[in-house]
């Protein structure tokens, strides 16, 4: 059996599930940054698998673009955790509640 | 072969990306850093099965070294502990597992749905060859197929002409069409070596001549990013002078 895109992109959705879940079930901040560094990848993983299925190199331009605003995303998002850390010495979203209703 | 890789990449990924976000023996975050490794290092054997291999490499090199590294570093610099289990926490799991199979299920079922018929060799009679496209006849129907830039599409033809690929320089690559009827040679496009290797050649071109305006704004993103975190570490020293 040949491999196709489909079974790429069936690959690449589970993944983004994968990191989906993490972000709703985890309550740590740095784990939920993990979920959406999965979910990142699982786009590239669908980019590149287009990119190869139509022959096309416009795809993988566009996961390098990624990788650089996910690794500048990353930068900035960790900044921020460790500001939060400092001002409210927890990690755990439960106890940020400050803008709830 | 490639297939067996496939199946075993994919499944390493989704195991690891699994044990990232769900671990049912460890709740650290360590761990889910580590597995989270893991699953960049065996998506990246999946962007090599995809002939994409400088894109591996900058994945390996992004991900596992620099990101991964700076995960760790806030870890530690936290002293984040294992989460705590609160109440509710089981029907929540469960409730996320649900709403995630549940979309899980409908874009692969869309995927499913949506397919469309994979490109099929065009087979048959080559009547015409250019420099640009190759003329085939099949059932009395004419399809022109254009000459590709990259030199992984083999074409073979019947009717006394086959088209193929051959070197013909050690860093040249052509396509040949060759008359099996006065057994003659002819070049019909060359391509220079490394533009369908890896594609690493190409990428690069399209970067700097087609995409050069998104790279600037790119490296402009890292400059403010870069900014960004040197703002938001730095101590309010306004507001320690105030306390003092």
């Amino acid at each position: 059996m040949n491999i196709s895109l489909e079974h790429y992109l069936i690959v690449s959705v589970i993944l983004f599930c994968l990191g989906l879940l993490g972000v709703m079930i985890r309550r740590t901040l740095i784990v939920m940054f993990m979920g959406l560094e999965l979910m990142l990848n699982a786009a590239n993983l669908a980019l590149v698998a287009f990119s190869h299925f139509r022959d096309n190199l416009d795809g993988q331009i566009m996961v390098f673009f990624i990788i650089t605003v996910a690794a500048a995303e990353v930068a900035v998002g960790l900044a921020l955790i460790v500001a939060l850390y400092r001002k409210r010495q927890t990690n755990d979203v439960n106890d940020l509640t400050s803008m709830k209703l | 072969m490639q297939d067996l890789l496939f199946y075993i990449f994919s499944t390493l990924t989704l195991l690891c990306g699994l044990l990232v976000v769900f671990n049912p023996f460890s709740r650290n975050p360590v761990t889910s850093a580590m597995f989270l490794v893991l699953t960049i290092i065996s998506m990246s054997g999946l962007f090599v099965l995809l002939k994409a291999f400088f894109l591996a490499a900058v994945q390996i090199l992004v991900y596992a070294g620099a990101v991964i590294v700076l995960f760790l570093f806030v870890i530690m610099l936290l002293n984040v502990k294992e989460e705590e289990r609160r109440r509710f926490q089981k029907f929540g799991t469960f409730l996320g597992f649900a709403a995630v199979t549940g979309l899980a299920v409908i874009i692969i079922n869309t995927i499913g749905q949506s397919s469309a018929p994979s490109i099929s060799k065009t087979q048959g009679n080559v009547v015409q060859v250019s420099t640009e496209s190759i003329a085939i006849e099949n059932n009395g129907e004419i399809t022109e197929l254009e000459i590709p830039d990259d030199k992984s599409k083999i074409l073979v033809m019947t009717n006394g002409i086959q088209v193929y690929f051959k070197d013909v320089q050690t860093n040249q690559h052509a396509f040949v069409a060759y008359d099996t009827r006065v057994e003659s040679e002819k070049i019909v496009k060359t391509i220079r070596l490394g533009a369908g290797l890896g594609e690493t050649h190409g990428l690069g071109k399209l970067l700097f001549t087609k995409y050069v305006i998104p790279f600037e704004i790119v490296s402009l993103l890292l400059l403010v990013a870069m900014v960004g975190c040197i703002l938001l570490s730095k101590r309010d020293e306004l507001k320690e002078e105030e306390t003092e």
